[in-house]
Parts: structure tokens; sequence; C-alpha cells
């Protein structure tokens, strides 16, 4: 971490620098980030299809949480939002310079928003916290907060 | 003379190098309007998404008018003897028993696509009596749910009583099972004393029946919900298993439970 902030600093020195380290080591920690809940979204999309049993489970706050009426929204499953959303954030750090960056902080924070969303659902509508959801929902704020510094950090032009 | 030279060069590039300066810094401080304009919009649809699911699960437990599928439930239960947590001609050669929830969502799912099917070709037939086994683990509005369908239970309802609170089932753990909404339920099936009903909750018939279905359920090593455990009237079933919910997953192995019986 002391890596990146004495990156920054240089760079904040010399101006933007034609490689910009410390930039590249923010978009390293998203696509790690990424991975991770591509890896989430895409086991919890799977468990959805592979239809471990329409039921509702005894034990296991996942499974309720999977099986209640909220884990659907118009008959798409959440998790395959959040697939989707992940794939979405993935893209924009393929897009290089400033509006990579840009688009990369706007769907982090919608997929914030929607994180807390489904947690409010989990505490307060459905009373079951599943693991995975809650990993999803902190890799997504970690993204966002590097998305932001990302965005904010380099002069936009 | 070089020397106010290099000095005007200096002064000249200071000068530069401010307003290069003060453009990067209005040029970020835009930035951070706009990103904090992305995170306000993102905090109002936030709101806006909490209050519509808020205000969805309350429409369901204050709605008026007629209750959602009386004339269906009823119906579907017209004629047909119920005693307790059974419904069907005790005699029936099968009998098939539900470990359900009032709650989920799924044992909704099967009353209102499957289980018509099953009552229509099996139970009106006397080919199979169906017992509901009440399990209340979602949460307090499952408990609250079982229990007044124990005590429809009392004057031989329950079946009629579940399939409705099916039909209007509310949003999970919102406290939609109300005194309210139960009167309304109960209101719409003829012949059920709704004062004795919501009275009859607490009785001790109703505790027994509670905690002989969850040491039923673990005994079949069920932990989910609905389960279903086939077998001949009297005699100890199996557990039948059901992957998605149709007809077929429950006709199936009734017919062949048939034809063993003769």
């Amino acid at each position: 971490m002391s890596d990146v902030a004495e990156a920054t600093a240089t760079v904040a020195r010399v101006g933007a620098a034609p490689v910009d380290r410390a930039d590249a080591r923010l978009r390293a920690a998203m696509v790690a980030l990424t991975a991770i809940g591509l890896g989430i979204a895409g086991y919890l999309t799977y468990i959805h299809y592979a239809g471990i049993a329409p039921v509702c489970a005894i034990n296991g706050g996942c499974e309720k949480v999977q099986s209640s009426r909220y884990a659907e929204i118009v008959g798409v499953p959440v998790a395959l939002i959040g697939l989707l959303g992940y794939t979405a954030i993935g893209a924009t750090l393929l897009v290089p310079g400033d509006r990579g960056r840009l688009a990369g902080a706007f769907l982090t924070l919608g997929g914030l928003a929607f994180s807390l969303y489904l947690t409010y659902l989990e505490l307060f509508q459905i009373k079951a916290i599943c693991q995975w959801c809650v990993g999803s929902a902190v890799v997504m704020t970690a993204l966002t907060a590097l998305a932001f510094r990302r965005a904010l950090r380099v002069d936009p032009d | 003379m070089s020397s106010r030279i290099a000095q005007r060069e200096q002064r000249r590039a200071e000068r530069e190098a401010q307003e290069q300066a003060s453009l990067a810094q209005q040029r970020r401080r835009r930035r951070m309007w706009l990103l904090l304009g992305g995170a306000g919009v993102a905090v109002a649809i936030l709101a806006i998404a909490i209050a519509v699911s808020q205000s969805g699960s309350k429409k369901s437990t204050s709605a008026k008018g007629p209750v959602d599928g009386a004339a269906e439930s009823n119906a579907l239960f017209a004629g047909i003897p119920q005693r307790g947590t059974a419904v069907g001609d005790p005699k029936a050669p099968l009998t098939l028993q539900e470990f359900a929830d009032a709650q989920c969502p799924f044992c909704a799912q099967y009353a209102t696509d499957v289980m018509p099917e099953i009552v229509k070709r099996y139970v009106r037939t006397g080919k199979v009596r169906m017992v509901f086994q009440p399990l209340a683990f979602i949460g307090e509005d499952s408990v609250r749910g079982a229990r007044a369908a124990l005590a429809a239970g009392d004057q031989g309802k329950l079946w009629t009583f579940l399939d409705l609170i099916y039909h209007n089932q509310g949003a999970e753990n919102s406290g939609y099972m109300s005194d309210g909404f139960l009167r309304r339920i109960g209101a719409a099936i003829p012949g059920l004393d709704v004062a004795r009903m919501l009275g009859a909750r607490n009785a001790p018939t109703v505790d027994q029946a509670l905690s002989t279905a969850s040491t039923q359920a673990s005994g079949f090593g069920i932990d989910s919900t609905p389960s279903f455990v086939l077998g001949p009237t009297g005699k100890p079933g199996v557990e039948l298993t059901v992957n998605q919910l149709t007809v077929e997953e429950l006709t199936g192995p009734i017919d062949a439970a048939l034809k063993k019986v003769g």
C-alpha cells in the first residue's frame, strides 16, 4: 500500500506520466476484486439454475435468501444481475484512459447501491443472511472505493 | 541582462505552472462533483427501492375486499372429508404427508400449480389422503400461520385455510400474518367459526401437532419445504424426490405406489 502512496505522490509531483504505475496498480487490484465478484456471482447463478430444487431450506441463510421471493426481479435471478454487473465492470477495466475510469466509477456505484438494497432485503425483509451475498457486497464496496480513487486521482482530459 | 531574462523566464514558467495547477484543480473539482452527483442519484434510487419494497409489503397486509382464491380453494376441497391435519377418505390406501411452511413461496407454488391436480386425481377419488405436517422455520409469521391453520383443522377446514394463506402470501417475515389477515382468510371460508379458530391457536393439540411435525421431519432427515412422504395409510412412508415441483414428480410415485397396494 505504501508503494501505491509513493507512486501517487510521484505522479502528483511530475504530472501525468506516460506510464501511470499507480493507476496500473489500482486497476490490477480492481481486476482481482472483479474476478472474485465474478466467482461469487457465477457460483450463485449456477446454484440458482442448477436448480438445487425449488425449496425453502430449513437451515442455511443462503438457500433461504436464494429461495425467497426476492431472489428474482421480474423473473431475472439477482445472481445473474450480479454476474452481468461484474462483467460490465470488468469490461470498463479494459477500456483505456479516462473514459474507462469514469465508466468504472459509475458502474461500481450502481453495483454498490444494488448491493446495499439486497443487504437491506436480507436484514429486514427476509431476515436471513447469506454469506456469499455479504461477500459480494464487501467486494463491491472495495471496488467502488478503488474506482473512485482511480477516477479522482488522474486528471481528466 | 541575462539574469533579467532568466528571471522573466522563471516568472513566466511559474505563472504557467500555476495556471495549469489551477486548471487541473478545477477539472478535479468538476470530476468530484460529477461523481458526487452520481452518488446522490444512487442514494435516491436506493431510497425509492426500499420505500417501494416496504409499501409493497404493507399493501398485501391491509388489502380489503374479496380474498384472492377464495372461490377456487373452497371449490377444490368441497365435499372432501377433512379431519384435523388430514383431507380425504380416512380409508384411502395411500397417505401423502406434506411438510410445509405457510410462508415458504415454493409451498405456495406447489399449492397453486401441483396440488389441485393431486386432489382431483387421487384425493377426490379416495385413493390418497393428504396430511399436513406444519413446519415453521422461516420466522414468526410461519408460526402464526401454522397455528391458525391447525386451529382451523379443529373445524375440518385446515386445508382450505392453508390454501387461502398461500393464495394471499405476503412478504416474508413482514408481520403480515396478523389477526386481521387471519380473520379475513377465515371469513372467506363458509362454515368456519373464525372467533373459535382464533381462540384455539394455543390449544395443547396445536402445540402437539407442531412438535410432532418437527420430530417427524428430523426423523425423515427433511431439511427443506415443501417435502413429501408417501406410504400406505397407517404405515411409515418414504420421502419423495422433488426437484422441479411438477405434477409428474408426484403422480409418478403415487401411481407406482397405487399399483403396489393393489
